[in-house]
C-alpha cells in the first residue's frame, strides 16, 4: 500500500525578477516544502559580452567598460584593469606617487560604499529595511565626494592608464576627512541597529557554513574567503600600488556567532573591512604628496606581445584581469575573473538542505552582484 | 438610538433594524478611514525613521494620500490568473475583511461607547479573527502560484500556532477581572497607570509580553511578517491580487493593526478610563482611548522598521517552546498570586506601583541611550566649513 | 618557489612534455602539451612542496594563423595536420596559486581548433567546474570528464561560440531582430560598408 504513495519535489523558479536576487539571477529550486533539496543557479541574464567588446576597442577605450563590469565599485574595476595594462606595458614604476595615493583613496572610498550596499542589501533580505536606507544615505556622501573628484556618481572612468585623469579639487581631502569622522560613528550605530541584533544573528549564524578547505577548493575570494578564516588579502600579501606603505589589518572570520565560515562571519568581515578602509584613507590623507597625477602615455598604446594575469583586491575579492596582447591597438583576449563568479559557483553545494529564507541569506552574505557575475 | 427612532414614529422592529444599519455604516466608514489613515501614518513614520520624507504631495502633508491610493487601486483591472480557482480567488479577500471587521462589534471605543457589549466579548474577538486564516489560505491556494501557496501555508501555520499562546495569555486578565465582556474588563481597571491590568501583578506583565508578541505574529507584522516576506516569497499570498481585491487585503491588514492596538489598550492598558471627577465625558474617554491606541500602534510600526524577520522554524519554536509554556506559567502563577494576596489588597497595590516605577526607570534609561545616538547624528558631514582646504 | 624551479620540478618528476615560456610578457608560463595537462596538474596539486591548492583562473583564446605560433618550432603540436590546415588553435591558460607556500604559476596549453578537447581538472579543483563551462560556452572547448558541461552564459540553444575569432553574430534570435540599424551602419568605417 505504501508503494502507491509517493512524494514529489516541488520545483520553484526563483528569479530572474525575484526581489532578493539583486538584479537578474535565476535559481531553479527543487524543494521539499520550504527545504531546498537541489538548487541550480542559472546565470547569464546580464551577459553583455564585455570580453568580446574588448577585442574591438582600444586599450584606453576599454576603461569605461570596466565601470560596467561592476557598477557598485567602478573605481576598483578601473584600477584593476589599468594596473593590469600598466603591468603588461612594464610601466608600473612610472606612475607618479600622487596618482597612486589618489587611486588608493578613491578606490577605498568606493570599497566603503560597495560594502555599505552589500551589508545593507543583506539586511534588507533579512526583512530589515531601515539599515539599508541608512547605508544608502551614507553612500550618497561618498557619491558626492567622488563626484567632486571626477564628475560622475556611479560609473567614474576616473583612473586611467598611467595615473588618474585629473588632480583632486582643493576641498576634497578636508571633505573626505570630515566624512570619515562622521561615518565611523554611523557604522557603529548601524551595527547597534542590526549587526548585533539577536534575531539577525540567529538568522545568519550557523547558516551555509563554508569550511576553509571548501572555500579554497571553490576559490572563494575576498571577504567570502576571509569569512572562512583564511587570512589572505591581495593588498597585504601581494601588495600593489602603495598598499605596502600603509598599515592596516585583515579581518577574518572566527565563528563569533556560531561556526567558522557561516553567513555571519562573512557579514562581519565586511563590517570590519569598512573600518580598515577608513584607517587606510586616513593614512593616505596624511601621506599624500604633491606632484604630477599622470604619467606620459601615448594616445594609442600598443603593449608588447604577451600575457598577464593581474590580481587586485576589489570589494568582492580578488579580481583577476587576464590580458593577452598581440602588439595591436586592442586586446586579443581579455578575461575578467570576478569574485561573484566563484561565489555563485559554491551556492549549489552550500544551499542543500537549507530553507528558502536561508538561500536569501546566502545570496546576501556572499555579496553577489549580477553584472559582475555575467559580464 | 432605538428610542430616538421610535419617538419619531417607527415601530420597534423597524427602528431596531434601521439603527443597526446606521451603526454598521458608521462603523464600516470608521473602519475604512482608520485602515486608510494608518497606511499613511505608517509610511510617514517609516520615512521619518529612514531619513526620508514619505508621501507628502496629496493634500496637506500628504494627508489624502490614502484616498488617492484607494481610488487608484479601485480603478485598476481586477486580474485573475489563468488556472486560478476563480471562486475561491474572488471570495478570499472578504474572509480577511470580515475577520477583522467583525471585531468592531465588541470594540470598546471608550467608556460606554461599544456596539454590543457581549458577555463573551473577548471570546468572540478571538474566534472571529480566526476567519482571517481561511482568507489567507484560500488566497494562497487559489492563486495557482507556488510562492502564493508557500505564503498561504506559512500564514496558516503561523496564525494557528500563535492563537494558542495569545488565547492563553488573555486568560490572566480574565482571571483578574472575572469577566469576558470587553466593557467589564475595561471597568475593572482604573485611570492611573498602576491601576492598569498590565501592572496588576508580575504575571500580568508576563502575559502582556506574550500577548503582544503573539498578536504581532497574528497580525503578520515584522518580525513575524513571513507570510508576505517580500525578499523571500515575492509578496506571499497576495502576489497575484490586483485592483480592488488587493485593496481589501491591504485595508484589512492595516485595520488589523488598529484592532491589535485597540485590544491591547482595552485589555491591558486601562482602555478609555477617566478620573472619577471627569466621569461621563464620553468624548474625552474616546480621545484618551485613541491616544493610547496611537501609542501602541506607533510601537508596532517602530518595531516593524527596526527588526529583521524570523525564519519559519525559529518562528515556530518561539511559539511552541517559549510563548506557550510562558503563557501557562503566567496563568497558573496568576491564580496562585491571587490566592495568596486576596486578603491583602494593599500588597497588590504596592507591587503594582513598584512595577510601574521599574517601568519608568527602564523608559528613562532607554531615552538616555537614544539621546546619545541622536547627538552622534549631529556630527557635521559635507558642511560648508570644510569647503576651505 | 619561483616558476623556474617549479618548471625543473615538473620536468624531473613527470614524463610530461613541457617547455618554459618566458619571452611572452611579464608573467612567464609553463607550456604543457595538451595530452599531459591532467598529469601535470595532478602533480602540481598533490606534490607536498608545491601544493597548488587554488585554481584562480582558467581561460583561453582563439589564436588565428596571423599570429605566429612560435612553439611550433619546438614541438610538433598539431599531429593531425590534415584536419587543421590553418594552424588555428585555442590556447588555454591555468593560473594556479598556493595559499600555503604563497607562490603562483601559469600553465599553458593549446588544442587545435578542429579538435578542441581538453582534459577536465574538476576532479582536482571544484572551481574548475564553472570556469570550464565558461570556456566551453564562449570558445567551444569540450572537456571530457566534466560532470555537467552545459552552456553557462548563453542560452542552451545558442549557436556558435562567440569568442572565436571567426564568429559571426546572428542577425536574429527567436524572432528578436539584431541586424544593425541605419544609425549603427553610419558609424562603420567607409571601407567596410557593404
Amino acid at each position: 500500500m505504501t508503494s502507491a504513495l509517493k512524494t514529489e519535489y516541488l520545483t520553484i523558479n526563483m528569479g530572474p525578477q525575484h526581489p532578493s536576487t539583486h538584479g537578474v539571477i535565476r535559481f531553479i529550486l527543487k524543494t521539499d516544502g520550504e527545504i531546498i533539496y537541489e538548487c541550480d543557479p542559472d546565470v547569464g541574464y546580464l551577459h553583455r559580452g564585455i570580453e568580446k567588446i574588448a577585442e574591438s576597442v582600444t586599450w584606453q577605450g576599454f576603461v569605461p567598460y570596466t565601470d560596467r563590469v561592476d557598477y557598485v565599485c567602478a573605481m576598483n574595476s578601473n584600477l584593476s584593469y589599468c594596473m593590469a595594462v600598466e603591468k603588461l606595458m612594464g610601466m608600473e614604476t612610472e606612475i607618479p606617487k600622487r596618482a597612486e595615493y589618489i587611486r588608493v583613496i578613491v578606490s577605498e572610498l568606493n570599497r566603503i560604499s560597495s560594502h555599505a550596499v552589500a551589508i545593507g542589501a543583506a539586511d534588507m533580505d533579512m526583512g530589515a529595511f531601515t539599515p539599508f536606507v541608512h547605508f544608502l544615505r551614507e553612500r550618497e556622501h561618498i557619491n558626492d565626494l567622488l563626484e567632486m573628484a571626477c564628475g560622475a556618481r556611479l560609473t567614474y572612468n576616473y583612473i586611467c592608464i598611467g595615473g588618474v585623469h585629473n588632480d583632486l579639487p582643493p576641498a576634497f581631502l578636508s571633505k573626505t576627512a570630515e566624512f570619515l569622522d562622521h561615518f565611523e560613528i554611523v557604522v557603529e550605530q548601524i551595527n547597534r541597529l542590526i549587526s548585533y541584533n539577536q534575531i539577525f544573528i540567529k538568522r545568519f549564524a550557523n547558516v551555509a557554513v563554508v569550511p576553509p578547505k571548501m572555500a579554497i577548493d571553490y576559490n572563494l575570494v575576498g571577504p567570502n574567503l576571509r569569512g572562512s578564516g583564511i587570512k589572505f588579502d591581495v593588498r597585504k600579501d601581494k601588495p600593489y600600488s602603495v598598499y605596502s606603505d600603509l598599515d592596516f589589518d585583515i579581518p577574518i572570520g572566527s565563528g563569533r556567532a556560531g561556526t567558522l565560515g557561516d553567513c555571519y562571519d562573512r557579514y562581519m568581515v565586511r563590517v570590519e573591512e569598512i573600518r580598515e578602509s577608513i584607517k587606510i584613507i586616513r593614512q593616505c590623507l596624511k601621506q599624500i604628496p604633491a606632484g604630477e597625477t599622470k604619467a606620459i602615455v601615448k594616445s594609442t598604446i600598443k603593449p608588447p606581445k604577451g600575457h598577464v594575469y593581474f590580481r587586485t583586491e576589489t570589494p568582492r575579492g580578488d579580481t583577476g584581469y587576464f590580458l593577452y596582447s598581440d602588439g595591436k591597438t586592442s586586446p586579443t583576449r581579455l578575461k575578467i575573473r570576478t569574485g561573484s563568479f566563484t561565489g555563485m559557483s559554491i551556492i549549489p553545494e552550500i544551499a542543500r538542505g537549507v530553507f528558502i529564507a536561508d538561500l536569501v541569506a546566502i545570496i546576501g552574505s556572499l555579496d553577489i552582484v549580477a553584472p559582475e557575475l555575467d559580464r | 438610538m432605538d428610542a430616538t427612532l421610535i419617538s419619531i414614529g417607527l415601530d420597534p422592529l423597524t427602528a431596531k433594524i434601521t439603527s443597526m444599519v446606521i451603526i454598521s455604516v458608521i462603523v464600516l466608514l470608521a473602519f475604512v478611514t482608520i485602515g486608510g489613515i494608518l497606511t499613511l501614518v505608517e509610511r510617514r513614520i517609516s520615512g521619518f525613521m529612514q531619513s526620508r520624507l514619505g508621501p507628502n504631495r496629496v493634500g496637506p502633508q500628504g494627508a489624502l494620500q490614502w484616498v488617492a491610493d484607494g481610488v487608484k487601486l479601485i480603478l485598476k483591472e481586477d486580474l485573475i490568473p489563468e488556472g486560478a480557482d476563480r471562486k475561491l480567488f474572488r471570495i478570499a479577500p472578504y474572509f480577511c475583511l470580515v475577520g477583522i471587521f467583525g471585531t468592531m462589534v465588541v470594540f470598546p471605543w471608550g467608556k460606554g461607547v461599544i456596539v454590543a457589549d457581549l458577555n463573551v466579548g473577548l471570546f468572540y474577538f478571538i474566534s472571529i479573527t480566526a476567519l482571517v486564516v481561511f482568507g489567507v489560505l484560500m488566497a494562497g491556494w487559489s492563486s495557482n502560484n507556488k510562492w502564493s501557496l508557500l505564503g498561504g501555508m506559512r500564514a496558516a501555520a503561523q496564525i494557528v500556532s500563535y492563537e494558542i499562546p495569545v488565547g492563553m495569555s488573555l486568560l490572566v486578565p480574565i482571571l483578574i477581572s472575572g469577566t469576558l465582556s470587553m466593557g467589564g474588563i475595561m471597568a475593572s481597571q482604573g485611570w492611573l497607570p498602576w491601576e492598569w491590568m498590565v501592572f496588576k501583578s508580575p504575571f500580568a506583565v508576563l502575559s502582556f509580553i506574550i500577548f503582544f508578541i503573539g498578536s504581532l505574529a497574528e497580525a503578520n507584522r515584522t518580525p513575524f511578517d513571513l507570510p508576505e516576506a517580500e525578499s523571500e516569497l515575492v509578496s506571499g499570498y497576495c502576489t497575484e491580487y490586483s485592483g480592488f481585491r488587493y485593496a481589501v487585503f491591504f485595508l484589512s491588514e492595516w485595520a488589523n493593526l488598529f484592532v491589535l492596538g485597540g485590544l491591547t489598550t482595552s485589555v491591558f492598558l486601562g482602555g478609555g478610563n477617566l478620573p472619577g471627577a471627569l466621569e461621563g465625558f464620553t468624548i474625552l474617554s474616546v480621545l484618551v482611548y485613541l491616544a493610547k491606541v496611537a501609542v501602541v500602534i506607533f510601537v508596532v510600526i517602530w518595531l516593524r522598521w527596526t527588526l529583521p524577520r524570523f525564519r519559519i522554524d525559529q518562528l515556530m519554536s518561539l511559539s511552541w517552546k517559549y510563548l506557550l509554556p510562558g503563557a501557562f506559567i503566567a496563568f497558573l502563577g496568576q491564580a496562585a498570586y491571587m490566592l495568596l494576596t486576596q486578603h491583602t489588597p494593599i500588597v497588590q497595590s504596592i507591587i503594582a506601583v513598584l512595577m510601574f516605577l521599574v517601568f519608568v526607570f527602564v523608559l528613562i534609561r532607554f531615552g538616555l541611550k537614544v539621546r546619545v545616538s541622536i547627538n552622534e547624528q549631529r556630527i557635521p558631514v559635507n558642511s560648508p566649513a570644510s569647503n576651505v582646504s | 618557489m619561483n616558476i623556474l624551479q617549479i618548471f625543473e620540478q615538473i620536468k624531473q618528476n613527470t614524463d610530461a612534455v613541457v617547455s618554459f615560456q618566458e619571452d611572452e610578457g611579464p608573467t612567464p608560463s609553463i607550456y604543457v602539451r595538451s595530452d599531459s595537462v591532467l598529469s601535470v596538474m595532478t602533480y602540481l596539486k598533490e606534490e607536498e612542496a608545491l601544493d597548488f591548492n587554488v585554481l584562480m583562473n582558467h581561460t583561453g583564446f582563439h589564436e588565428t594563423e596571423s599570429s605566429k605560433l612560435f612553439w611550433h618550432l619546438f614541438f610538433d603540436v598539431s599531429q593531425d595536420e590534415s584536419e587543421d590546415h590553418h594552424h588555428e588553435e585555442i590556447r588555454l591558460f591555468w593560473h594556479l596559486y598556493s595559499y600555503k607556500v604563497e607562490h603562483r604559476v601559469t600553465i599553458e596549453s593549446s588544442v587545435p581548433i578542429g579538435k578542441a578537447q581538453m582534459d577536465s581538472v574538476v576532479s582536482l579543483w571544484k572551481s574548475a567546474n564553472w570556469l570550464e563551462r565558461e570556456v566551453y560556452d564562449l570558445l567551444g572547448v569540450t572537456y571530457p570528464g566534466h560532470p555537467d558541461l552545459r552552456r553557462i552564459m548563453l542560452p542552451p540553444d545558442w549557436e556558435g561560440h562567440p569568442l572565436r575569432k571567426d564568429y559571426v553574430a546572428p542577425t536574429s534570435y527567436h524572432g528578436i531582430d539584431n541586424s544593425p540599424s541605419a544609425l549603427t551602419k553610419s558609424f562603420e568605417p567607409k571601407g567596410k560598408s557593404k
